[in-house]
């Protein structure tokens, strides 16, 4: 039986991604300031982990307006969210086998 | 990944969790969905009513057809939610239920309206069926959402002035209404108007992202000014259903007309600036 650590998924490695995933929750589109606000991360780090979690179909990010201001929605993907509910699931495993 | 590190990750997963336990959609937001799912069920409900054969669409003293006080709310409007949904941090996306129902409305509706509109006949309850339909599929989600928020007030939608552009814009909103309905009683203007009050609402839904555009209006918007709205589109469809039903005339029109107008006149200036 192969270790649990193999299902982890690299996408979720870095805490601002992690920590992301487990902020959007189902059908739920979060602005960029409100997650950033929660997540207590820099703009910088928090674009960078959407980018890189939009490339691999796990979040969509919506691109709208707040009247004059550029403004963008983040949502999980049912992808995404599948995705971090095994990579969880991995975790728990690893904390249970090596107890 | 050693155990610790798991286990602290874990960790923060409840932690991060337990913050958002609160990001949920304001209760304005819900307030506004529920709102734009009543708008859109009357529209369905009106339309059917008036063309479903249960009353004559053009009557003696109006030679005109009610569907353009119908649509043209509801064409504004289109432009307006896309600003409204803009002011909002946390939203909704729909559940796979709610597409399934809102589809099966829309795709009933698209098929009586063909049938009424060919004059062919089918079973009247049809036409509350599918409103009934569309208004559950539009109001269930906003509706749980508020009694599950109940008492929270924290996030008050509040309302202030509105921009100069805005404030214009807004003014002017019951004029496309207040036209149809005044002219409704002379076929030559009422004609003319259509296609007048037509053209005006493709032009303002192009110029969407201008200063003055639906979508601008839409954001800036308060409860207030959607309220003026809804009640300057209930004349309308007020005005829509007494034709169908043969009981209108020129002093209902010109006085429906006036009405129309002056809501949306009146909601522009509130709230005052300074206040």
């Amino acid at each position: 039986m192969a270790h649990p650590r193999h299902e982890l998924d690299a996408a979720f490695l870095t805490p601002v991604r992690f920590s992301l995933m487990a902020a959007l929750g189902r059908r739920t589109e979060v602005d960029f300031g409100t997650l950033r606000d929660l997540l207590e991360a820099d703009d910088s780090s928090m674009s960078k982990a959407i980018s890189h979690l939009e490339q691999a179909g796990y979040v969509k990010a919506t691109k709208g307006y707040a009247g004059n201001r550029p403004r963008t929605w983040i949502t999980a993907t049912s992808k995404g969210t599948a995705a971090f509910a095994r990579h969880v699931a991995a975790l728990r495993a690893i904390t249970d086998t090596e107890e | 990944m050693e155990s610790s590190e798991a286990a602290d990750r874990l960790k923060l997963l409840g932690t991060v969790r337990e913050r958002s336990r609160g990001l949920r959609p304001a209760r304005g937001y819900s307030v506004f969905m529920l709102w734009s799912a009543v708008l859109i069920a009357a529209y369905v409900a009106l339309f059917l009513f008036s063309f479903g054969g249960l009353f004559s669409v053009d009557t003696g003293e109006a030679g005109y057809t009610p569907m353009y006080l119908l649509l043209t709310p509801v064409l504004l409007f289109s432009g307006l939610a896309g600003g409204a949904r803009e002011r909002f941090g946390v939203r909704t996306t729909p559940s796979a239920w709610r597409w399934i129902g809102y589809g099966t409305g829309m795709a009933g509706f698209l098929v009586l309206a063909v049938l009424s509109l060919t004059s062919i006949a089918y079973p009247w309850w049809l036409n509350v069926v599918v409103p009934l339909i569309l208004l559950v599929a539009g109001a269930t989600g906003p509706l749980i959402a508020l009694i599950g928020t109940k008492g929270e007030g924290s996030d008050r939608w509040e309302a202030v002035p509105l921009s100069t552009p805005v404030r214009v814009m807004t003014g002017v909103m019951g004029l496309p209404l207040g036209i149809l309905l005044a002219t409704s009683t002379a076929r030559l203007a009422a004609l003319i108007s259509a296609v007048v009050v037509m053209v005006m609402c493709i032009v303002v839904l192009l110029c969407m992202r201008a200063p003055f555009g639906l979508t601008r209006v839409g954001h800036e918007w308060s409860p207030l000014h959607w309220c003026g709205f809804g009640a300057s589109a209930a004349v309308g469809y007020a005005g829509a259903l007494l034709i169908s039903l043969g009981v209108w005339s020129t002093a209902a029109a010109i006085v429906t007309g006036i009405l129309a107008v002056l809501i949306m006149a009146a909601v522009a200036f509130l709230p005052r600036r300074g206040h």
